[in-house]
């Protein structure tokens, strides 16, 4: 039973609860005392002797940082006993470690030297004591330098305590107590990798290897910390959303998914995941598979969300939205929400944009998008017209309209300049892709395609489907640089592809107007200069590829004319110019995003255009701009993550992927060829994650500085 | 702990119900190591008191904590969990960690011992030393070199006597009371037996040990037996065993020793546990009461009782005056230590010398001596009765 005690430290009367200890009462109020081993999520152990004060009536100095207060106690933290304790403590901590500093990369940021430097040197003539032991790099994620360890036990109380893991602790070596791993390695020893160990290191023992430090630079914890968090553009929360489907709230992983994006279920089966090439489960085997968990979760989504979606009163404003995609989806959700009248303009029969004509839908089904499209323009505030073409989007301006967002997209393929691309039979990526969504695209027996990123793979399955026999595949990079998510590629290989890595392409013959084969050229010294690509054709390696059709997957453009009559100022050729960081243009009360302003990009970075845009346009229509919500309940982060029996080896789940022959064959019939995970898979996947955000909720490490700063305010 | 207190905590636990006795017999200390002498010689009784206890504690379960290396002691329907062995677990949180976790740590109290003990139940834990405690009595081991022994004394009996009467001659050596958390006694102070823990042990110092070896080994005894976990015991008992070290080593010079004193009562006052405390005043008692012999090693370069091998390598020399050049010795020397040349000294290469002695044996001169380092032997050849 706790009570309120009065007590005084340093002549000052403090009130405290009597749960506190005196340590704790003192930094309260501003008091400070030199403490090394003591950590605000561990448990006190009182073993580096730095928090000794003189009590009154106590013969010897007390621990302060396991003595609760008491009534009636007198506290002197400079008591000179204590202090000359401390020193000794000090003086020994620095025998048993290296001298120098500046070589040490937690040089500055050391507890042991900051606290040092507070408690001052005594000179005292001691023998040197240092722990040789090896530094071990061979551990993923971590690495261990204990020569430097203090013994100060923060990591395996974090270890031990904390994670409820174990894969660290104490041990006497040769009679030296020294801390070690419980086992040959980490992974071995069942490590989680939350990385709690280097948060509390107070000195450069235990740390991150450098090339995941050097990623923290410049980074807040919350940012650095949780690196896939901070990959995704929408910086949407992915360990929290793959907490919740561990813990079998999958609606609530939804919700989190929604805090930042409309679609959900769409990005579940397309997101180019930079989330997962950013996920340090790669250093351990493979990344957590995160497009799949945010699919599984949007697949159970119920709606509950809905509830704590903010809704803003009617400004009386309205917007115009040019472009019915992603960029102009998004930016209609929200601006809706915000209060404003919402028109969508689209040229196209369907809203949708890229994720309806660029993305087939084997892979996306349509009913999917169909669901999270009317889920968007189902609300009263929002109008659409599809099939409207806006020659000159700012005059919308003069047609009432108090802002106009223009996120119009790149829908024509390019072709690339070189003899024969004006034969029939050749046509640009995007255009041959539309076409087949349409149900109007054709293909001959052989099919080459030029270019090896993700439309380009979309163009070889569709044209598998289509029933080419041969389709051969193209491009400048080398079958590791190929800009294609790995998986696209793996499928497009096991439909049949044949490809032709490092290829230039130097004509496409023809025969009466008809294309007939492309032929190709291998490279080398493949690079990018200014821009440019850059490369050296070697001599005598021209082959000459069959082909009924040839389709250039080289990049696609907008299809906004560079007359002048679209009315904003472009750049690049026919992009859209912006001149802020929201996606303002040359128009005042006109913004742009998405792909028609960066060139073809992801959904994921539309979807985050458009939010930094619909701020600055509400904040322009008198509103605060704020689209910040929490949409999924509270989530209780339980730092005891326990044990998993080998952890670090426990393989990415597959998908259920249809097998190639059905999917080709069937592709009209069999639904989406990747079937993602049921509930067994993404439970399982789930158990994978680092659950690298726990390390954020641990007490940053401070500095006697960031304490004496505070002296003198008083409570 | 004395026996009322003990009464007291098992008294307090009986109200509580469902607790747990232990019968910690894994605290002892190293030298002394007085409850493995009770529980062996008087088995029977501690079997019946840790049962009495049990019983007045109204204990659900028993449990008795043997050390390493000592298994012939058990009871009946109790649990036997076997430890290390370390003086760290007399104090009752620690001997709580040792029981949760296996592991050896000195503990803050925060499960207010004994109400929330093992497993959130009462816990009373006591050691053999106090459930077999008689008022009036004193239960402890004398030991020496060669010899340990487990007695019964009245309190307030005399050392001497008690020396006395187990034939142990007196030999002007300090005696240390109470082990590695003791204290060193000069040997000149008059001791009678008192009812604390300082009485576990009588270790008396014959003429043939040597002090400085004997606190470069209790200190090393000392770093062994440390959890190792707070900073002052940890390197406390490292830096002091390295200076008692370096006295035995010929190394310390006069400023080693100061060191001890400058850091000792620090160390007593700043330790974490009873342990830190414990061994740094043993520490600093040694440098008292053993000034003398310590200061032998530090200022006259010597071990007086020829323990400490890095001086006292026992090697001789040939007096020149004496010696006759006749060469008997050089034939009994197994290192060929020894150079001869007709009608010139013999020398004997110190470095070479082992001190077997074998040539002084031979030599009908009696010119071979064990070398004191002040006779003066030449360095050169010189022709018999030549040296001057």
């Amino acid at each position: 039973m706790s009570e309120q005690v009065r007590l005084t430290i340093d002549g000052k009367t403090v009130v405290a609860s009597s749960d506190t200890t005196i340590l704790q009462a003192a930094l309260d109020n501003g008091i400070y005392i030199p403490h090394l081993c003591s950590h605000g999520n561990l448990h006190p152990t009182g073993s580096c002797r730095m928090c000794l004060v003189g009590v009154e009536g106590e013969a010897d100095p007390v621990t302060s940082c396991i003595t609760k207060c008491r009534e009636g106690m007198v506290v002197n933290t400079k008591d000179e006993l204590a202090e000359k304790i401390r020193k000794l403590s000090c003086d020994f901590m620095f025998k048993t470690h290296p001298s120098e500093c500046t070589g040490c990369p937690k040089y500055g940021k050391c507890q042991l030297a900051s606290i040092s430097q507070y408690v001052g040197d005594t000179g005292r003539k001691l023998k040197a004591n240092t722990i040789s032991v090896a530094a071990n790099t061979s551990n993923p994620i971590i690495l261990h330098e204990m020569y430097r360890c203090i013994l100060c036990g923060r990591c395996v109380r974090a270890c031990q305590e904390l994670r409820g893991v174990g894969a660290i602790k104490f041990a006497k070596v040769n009679g030296r107590e020294q801390v070690v791993i419980d086992g040959d390695s980490l992974k071995n020893a069942d490590c989680r990798f939350c990385t709690a160990c280097v948060e509390v290191c107070p000195t450069g023992s235990i740390r991150e290897h450098p090339e995941i430090t050097e990623k923290l630079e410049g980074k807040t914890r919350e940012e650095g910390y949780v690196p896939c968090r901070d990959a995704c553009p929408c910086h949407i929360d992915v360990p929290r959303y793959i907490r919740f489907i561990n813990e079998g709230n999958y609606a609530a992983a939804s919700a989190v998914v929604r805090e930042k994006a409309p679609f959900p279920h769409a990005l579940g089966y397309i997101c180019v995941h930079t989330c997962e090439t950013q996920c340090k489960h790669e250093y351990l085997n493979e990344p957590v598979s995160i497009r799949n968990l945010k699919r599984f979760a949007a697949e159970h989504d119920d709606g509950e969300w809905k509830k704590n979606t903010f809704r803003k009163p009617e400004s009386g404003k309205s917007v115009a939205v040019v472009g019915g995609g992603p960029a102009g989806l998004t930016l209609a959700y929200y601006a809706a929400k915000l209060g404003h009248k919402v028109t969508i303009f689209d040229a196209g029969a369907k809203l949708g944009g890229q994720l309806r004509y660029g993305i087939p839908f084997y892979r996306l089904p349509e009913e999917v998008l169909d669901k999270e499209v009317d889920e968007i323009t189902s609300d009263e505030r929002i109008t659409v017209q599809t099939g409207t073409r806006v020659a000159t989007p700012p005059e919308l301006l003069k047609q009432g309209f108090d802002a106009v967002f223009v996120a119009t997209g790149v829908h024509e393929g390019i072709k690339l300049p070189i003899p024969g691309s004006e034969l029939a039979g050749v046509i640009g990526g995007t255009n041959f892709m539309r076409a087949f969504e349409n149900g109007e695209a054709s293909v001959g027996k052989n099919v080459v395609v030029l270019g090896g990123g993700p439309v380009a793979m979309d163009c070889a399955g569709a044209s598998f489907r289509l029933g080419a026999e041969n389709v051969y595949m193209a491009c400048l990079e080398s079958y590791e640089g190929m800009t294609s998510p790995k998986e696209e590629l793996t499928w497009a290989e096991e439909e049949g592809i044949q490809l032709f890595n490092s290829r230039t392409f130097n004509e496409i013959t023809g025969e009466d107007g008809k294309c007939t084969g492309v032929k190709v050229q291998e490279v080398g010294n493949f690079r990018r200069e200014n821009g440019k690509f850059m490369f050296d054709k070697l001599e005598g390696t021209e082959q000459l590829l069959p082909a009924d059709n040839v389709i250039f997957a080289t990049g696609q453009k907008p299809e906004i004319p560079t007359d002048g009559s679209f009315g904003l100022e472009l750049c690049h050729g026919n992009y859209i110019a912006t001149t802020g960081p929201n996606g303002e243009t040359s128009v005042q009360g006109v913004w742009a995003a998405g792909d028609a302003v960066t060139g073809i990009k992801d959904v994921i970075s539309a979807i985050a255009a458009a939010r930094r845009a619909v701020s600055a346009i509400d904040v322009y229509l008198g509103g605060d701009g704020n689209i910040t919500e929490n949409l999924a309940p509270v989530q209780y982060r339980d730092p005891n993550i326990g044990r998993i029996e080998g952890f670090g080896d426990l393989p990415r789940t597959d998908p259920r992927v249809i097998d190639p022959k059905t999917r080709v064959s069937e592709y009209k019939t069999c639904g989406p060829m990747d079937k993602g995970f049921d509930e067994a898979l993404a439970r399982c996947e789930s158990r994978r994650c680092l659950q690298c955000d726990l390390r954020c909720d641990l007490e940053p490490q401070k500095f006697w500085n960031d304490y004496v700063g505070k002296e003198g305010e008083g409570a | 702990m004395k026996r009322e207190e003990l009464n007291t905590l098992l008294a307090d636990a009986a109200g509580r119900g469902n607790g747990i006795f232990v019968l910690n017999l894994a605290c002892d200390d190293p030298i002394a190591l007085l409850n493995r002498a009770l529980a062996t010689e008087k088995a029977a009784a501690l079997t019946d008191a840790a049962k009495a206890a049990a019983e007045q504690m109204k204990a659900e379960k028993c449990i008795v904590m043997l050390p390493e290396g000592f298994d012939s002691f058990g009871i009946e329907g109790a649990e036997t969990v076997i430890v290390p062995r370390s003086l760290v677990l007399r104090e009752a949180p620690a001997a709580l960690h040792m029981l949760a976790t296996g592991e050896l740590r000195a503990c803050p109290d925060e499960r207010s011992y004994p109400t929330e003990g093992l497993d959130g139940r009462p816990t009373v834990i006591a050691d053999a030393v106090t459930l077999l405690h008689q008022e009036g009595k004193k239960a402890l081991m004398l030991v020496t070199a060669d010899t340990r022994k487990l007695l019964e004394v009245d309190v307030g009996t005399a050392v001497s006597d008690i020396l006395q009467s187990q034939g142990i001659p007196h030999a002007e050596k300090p005696l240390l009371l109470g082990g590695l958390t003791g204290r060193m006694v000069p040997a000149s102070t008059p001791l009678t037996v008192e009812d604390t823990p300082d009485f576990d042990l009588l270790r008396p110092y014959g003429a043939a040990e040597c002090m400085a070896d004997t606190a470069a080994s209790l200190l090393a005894n000392a770093r062994e037996e440390s959890c190792q976990k707070c900073v002052l015991c940890r390197e406390g008992t490292w830096q002091m065993a390295a200076i008692f070290a370096d006295v035995t080593e010929g190394k310390a010079t006069r400023d080693t020793l100061p060191m001890i004193d400058d850091i000792g009562p620090l160390i007593q006052a700043g330790a974490f546990c009873t342990f830190g405390k414990g061994m740094a005043r043993l520490a600093v008692s040694i440098l008292s009461a053993c000034k003398a012999e310590l200061d032998m090693h530090i200022i006259r370069k010597q071990c007086p009782t020829g323990v400490c091998a890095a001086f006292n390598r026992k090697t001789y020399a040939i007096d020149p005056k004496k010696c006759a050049a006749n060469g008997d010795c050089v034939d009994e020397c197994p290192e060929d230590a020894i150079t001869f040349k007709k009608n010139f000294i013999s020398m004997i290469d110190k470095a070479m010398c082992t001190g077997c002695g074998k040539c002084a044996s031979v030599c009908e001169e009696g010119a071979i001596v064990v070398y004191d380092g002040k006779m003066r032997v030449p360095d050169k050849a010189t022709r018999v009765g030549r040296f001057k």
